[in-house]
């Protein structure tokens, strides 16, 4: 009896997970060899599909997320797009959002310095990239790029 | 007489073997059928948020018949019932017999002698589905929600600094962080057939508009969207998404919409402002970002804390704007969408990014119907 009855509920449990259709995706980037930290990552798949994003943590790492936050990617072929997000300063405290809109427009060429100084132009657009990642990937990603 | 008494027995009392298989049976049964009410129930909820997104995209169609042009996002200039700021969700309830608040409003000449007069905001259950239960309560700053925004299509957002913004590519522009303008285009194109709309989809310019609907200014400024004719949907109205829905929880500019009174934000809420025709194809469906907090964080870039970027992940932070503006429902597996033709359907999750993208824009040239 007491079988039956967990494996009731075992199949309860199996069949209420849902399938999202996701793989698990981690790894690292590395600029010039270094660790490049606060570094945002996208895969665009190249046929259909979804994208997938992640930015880089102190350490250089990331995980991939699809549907919620870590869940992976889906499986396919993709590109890639790496871009710096800057030095993120703790901005002003606006009191609304329609000043901090106005106040970002303030420092918006300073961010942009910021980010560019990094990350090769190439790596961050779409038609320039030359990286590619297919899913599911073997082990931790490593995309070292060259900073020339 | 042994047998006597077994059979005596049997008839007066379960043993309490045969009372644990029936209680094991019940448990079974009530088990199955839970979770299947629970469903029906939304299954109800989801529908009377459709009906609510197909009256919504009727009332934008009686509009169009009176003034041969779609409802403007909002229009800071003029007076009511279309300009002062009002929202589109505003104009389409004026439309659909729902004139009792739409003439009190309008009577009281602007929307501030509205707000002070009580009348806004209000709760009105067309503004809100059912499957929504945040921020359902009495008080004035609970009223002021709705779940219906319009679409602006796949439009460029420009983040604050320090924020990644993961989908603009999907825009055809390279964003710049904070600029209020045109991004460059990329060439190629993403997705070829149509260019980089104006960032935040705040413009009086119908060419830079890709969606339905456009933002107008803010108050002081006397911008207001464009105004679409049919004619401009040059993809036709089956192909392209008028409205759709969000949840305010996750919509800074519905969450500070207004002055702070009391610790409360009082304002028109979803009958005037610019954050009622916000929604954009260039996130997924569903993208879930930290929730707002009710009352206001510090508006500032997005570092990773505990106030504004709870899950560590920027492109989840709610100063992050580029995110916060797609398309979010509590509906299991996507979001309802009500289409240029009135017609609403369900759109799944998981669609195919750049058909989400085609069926956003108005102008592409790719004719695109919703996947089954």
């Amino acid at each position: 009896m007491k079988k039956i009855l967990l494996f009731l509920v075992l199949l309860a449990i199996v069949g209420c997970k849902e399938k999202s259709g996701t793989v698990p995706v981690q790894g690292i980037v590395k600029l010039d060899g270094q660790p490049l930290k606060d570094a945002a990552v996208q895969f665009v798949p190249q046929g259909t599909g979804r994208d997938a994003t992640a930015t880089t943590d102190a350490n250089g790492k990331f995980v991939m997320s699809t549907f919620e936050p870590r869940d992976g990617a889906m499986p396919g072929s993709y590109k890639v797009v790496i871009t710096s997000l800057g030095n993120v300063e703790a901005t002003p405290t606006n009191v609304s959002a329609d000043q901090a809109m106005a106040a970002a427009s303030a420092a918006a060429a300073k961010a942009k310095a910021n980010a560019g100084s990094q990350v090769p132009v190439a790596y961050t657009r779409l038609d320039k990239t030359p990286l590619k990642q297919d899913v599911p990937a073997i082990g931790e990603i490593v995309f070292d790029i060259k900073s020339k | 007489m042994l047998q006597e008494r077994l059979h005596f027995r049997s008839r007066v009392a379960f043993t309490l073997v045969e009372l644990l298989v029936v209680i094991a049976i019940i448990g079974v049964l009530v088990g199955l059928l839970l979770p299947a009410v629970q469903s029906a129930r939304e299954a109800a909820r989801r529908m009377q948020c459709t009906n609510n997104l197909k009256q919504l995209a009727l009332g934008c169609h009686n509009f169009e018949s009176a003034r041969k042009y779609f409802p403007r996002g909002n229009n800071p200039g003029g007076s009511l019932p279309e300009g002062n700021n009002a929202s589109w969700l505003f104009i389409a309830l004026g439309y659909i017999e729902q004139g009792a608040l739409y003439n009190q409003v309008v009577a009281a000449g602007n929307l501030t002698n509205a707000v002070n007069r009580g009348l806004l905001p209000m709760r009105h259950p067309m503004v809100r589905c059912p499957s929504d239960g945040y921020a359902t309560g009495s008080s004035r700053s609970d009223m002021k929600f709705c779940n219906y925004i319009g679409s602006t299509g796949p439009t460029c957002n420009n983040p604050p600094a320090g924020c990644p913004a993961p989908f603009q590519i999907h825009c055809n522009g390279q964003t710049v962080p904070g600029a209020n303008s045109v991004p460059p285009e990329l060439n190629p194109p993403t997705h070829p057939g149509y260019t980089a709309s104006h960032s935040w989809g705040s413009t009086p310019v119908l060419g830079n508009t890709r969606g339905m609907f456009a933002r107008g200014g803010t108050v002081g400024t006397l911008t207001g969207g464009p105004s679409i004719k049919i004619s401009d949907v040059i993809d036709g109205l089956s192909n392209t998404i008028l409205l759709g829905e969000t949840l305010s929880e996750f919509c800074e500019f519905q969450i500070y919409n207004g002055t702070v009174v009391n610790n409360e934000w009082i304002g028109p809420g979803w009958a005037g402002g610019n954050n009622i025709a916000q929604g954009q194809t260039i996130q997924p469906i569903n993208w879930k970002i930290d929730k707002m907090s009710p009352i206001a964080a510090a508006f500032a870039s997005c570092g990773c804390n505990a106030q504004t970027n709870p899950s560590g992940d920027r492109a989840r932070c709610i100063m992050n704007w580029h995110v916060t503006w797609g398309f979010k429902s509590n509906h299991t597996g996507g979001a309802n969408f009500a289409l240029a033709d009135g017609s609403v359907h369900f759109i799944s999750q998981s669609i195919d990014h750049r058909s989400y993208q085609y069926l956003g824009c108005r102008h592409d040239g790719q004719v695109t119907s919703i996947p089954n």
